[in-house]
């Protein structure tokens, strides 16, 4: 008899409590340091605070961070447009949808989503490092640094959108003589295809961001400005340059909406 | 051993049977069905038409026994392209590519034929578009050509479907459950439609109806089927409603039942 059933409550239960308990004992184990603002750290935060109210919005400064922002804009769609080169071929092949039998299915799966898992899991700055060190500080570093990883990102997702389309219109296709690669066009795709561009217009505004943090490695670009201004502890062109990210970030947002509003229709 | 009388009968079942495991769905002794038929299957829901019919339509394949599509067995007949010719199906369900338009979901009816690029390019300009446009006439859906099929109403999903059918041009017309989810002026327009297809073009048509009053006035042969064995397969003019009654009763059934 389980002892979770003699007190009352299901299985369902039984794994809150376990997940609750979880959660405690990880909130335990951490090295909680009673002083964990330093002691200039109040008066850093005041002047983060301070440079929010006086924003540099100097015509020259405007001028750089437009800039700039178009550099970071550059580079994410460049990596993003290299990564569904990349990642849609992988993606339909990574769903197994086009191998004859199960047992070769079920290796092409698990290959593929082998190879995908390591080149994601190593993050784009790793990847940066990587590439800086092999092809020296050129723009192909920085949007491959970024493609790799976003590649493997969309292929895992769009394998899973186009294997989980409903059964029964694909049957019909195959029933009037469609082999499995027509299918894949007239039943898969058209199914898939607004799911698939909603995601990839979410990864794209990811990959604004990391356009904008890999500049960080000496590229130009926001976050190569924003480190600038860091280093002189300039809060005021900090913040301009963050409202000029935000803006971007938001506008290519907008866009997708419309974007997915007009296929809708 | 062929026979002469091979040639007449485009189904020819011999001593079929479907399991599942332990489970026995569907035995059947024979049937012939010969050119140019119509016949509709009667029998309550579970008592294994489908079944019958993707076995007809050689989209399974039975257990025991075999099943001759114009002589060949459907055990040989793997090829999209080749059993596309022979067998076309229609669905309770409609099937259609939800999020494509009327054009390309009709003309992929060709996809048998076609070779893999004059497909692609037909997503995005329609090849043969008068084979499109004289299959909607036919069904009486003229004008939605460029409309995306997730817009039309069920009755017009289902004369899609038929017009789609239409296009691959098959021998056979194999609809399960055609009507079910359709009202009863809709579904009356769809049996004719599909009756006078069969007649127009000589193809054989096998349905399976809920409808005795439809079977009755569109059929020329009336199979009943219940627990999977055939309980009766008349001509319309010889079907009694004693049977009918048998077939569709199950309070007795449940009387009799070992408890």
């Amino acid at each position: 008899m389980n002892p979770h059933k003699l007190l009352g409550i299901g299985n369902r239960g039984l794994l809150t409590l376990i997940l609750l308990g979880i959660f405690t004992v990880s909130l335990f184990s951490l090295k909680w340091e009673l002083n964990i603002f330093h002691s200039g750290g109040t008066k850093s935060i005041l002047d983060m605070l301070h440079g929010l109210i006086t924003l540099d919005i100097s015509p020259s400064f405007l001028g750089m961070a437009l800039q700039s922002s178009w550099i970071t804009l550059n580079y994410a769609v460049a990596s993003i447009s290299l990564a569904i080169l990349i990642g849609f071929p992988l993606g339909i092949i990574g769903s197994g949808i086009l191998t004859p039998s199960r047992y070769s299915r079920m290796w092409t799966i698990y290959s593929v989503r082998c190879i995908l898992s390591i080149l994601r899991s190593i993050h784009e700055l790793v990847w940066a490092w990587f590439f800086v060190v092999a092809i020296g500080l050129t723009p192909i570093a920085a949007i491959l640094a970024l493609a790799i990883p976003y590649s493997s990102i969309l292929a895992r997702i769009y394998a899973d959108i186009i294997s989980d389309v409903p059964n029964n219109a694909l049957q019909s296709l195959r029933a009037s003589g469609a082999s499995e690669m027509k299918v894949l066009f007239y039943g898969r795709l058209p199914h898939a295809l607004p799911d698939m561009l909603s995601y990839t217009f979410y990864r794209f505004e990811c990959g604004i961001r990391s356009a904008a943090i890999l500049s960080f490695i000496g590229i130009r670009g926001l976050g190569y400005q924003i480190q600038i201004s860091l280093d002189e502890l300039l809060y005021n062109q900090v913040w301009t340059l963050l409202i000029f990210l935000i803006l971007l970030i938001t506008i290519v947002d907008m866009w997708s909406s419309s974007v997915r509003k007009s296929l809708a229709k | 051993m062929i026979h002469q009388n091979l040639l007449n009968y485009i189904l020819q079942v011999k001593c079929v049977t479907k399991s599942y495991g332990d489970l026995t769905a569907v035995h059947v002794d024979s049937i012939d069905i010969a050119y140019g038929e119509k016949v509709a299957i009667l029998g309550s829901s579970g008592s294994g038409k489908t079944t019958l019919l993707n076995m007809l339509g050689a989209v399974t394949e039975p257990s025991e026994g075999s099943i001759l599509l114009k002589g060949t067995p459907t055990s040989e007949l793997r090829s999209g392209r080749t059993l596309s010719q022979l067998v076309g199906f229609i669905h309770q369900r409609f099937d259609l590519v939800q999020n494509l338009n009327v054009v390309n979901n009709v003309l992929a009816g060709k996809l048998g034929q076609w070779n893999f690029l004059k497909s692609i390019i037909s997503l995005v300009s329609p090849r043969e578009v008068e084979i499109a446009i004289r299959a909607l006439d036919k069904v009486a859906l003229p004008n939605k050509l460029r409309i995306r099929a997730s817009k039309l109403s069920g009755g017009e999903q289902q004369r899609v479907a038929i017009a789609r059918l239409l296009v691959q041009d098959p021998e056979l017309i194999i609809a399960d459950e055609p009507v079910s989810s359709l009202d009863p002026t809709r579904a009356r327009n769809i049996v004719r439609l599909l009756v006078d297809i069969s007649n127009e073009s000589s193809k054989t048509l096998i349905a399976s109806i809920h409808s005795v009053e439809l079977a009755r006035e569109y059929f020329n042969r009336i199979i009943g089927i219940k627990k999977g064995e055939i309980q009766f397969d008349v001509l319309t003019h010889s079907l009694t409603d004693a049977m009918l009654d048998d077939l569709y009763n199950l309070s007795t059934d449940l009387l009799n039942e070992p408890s």
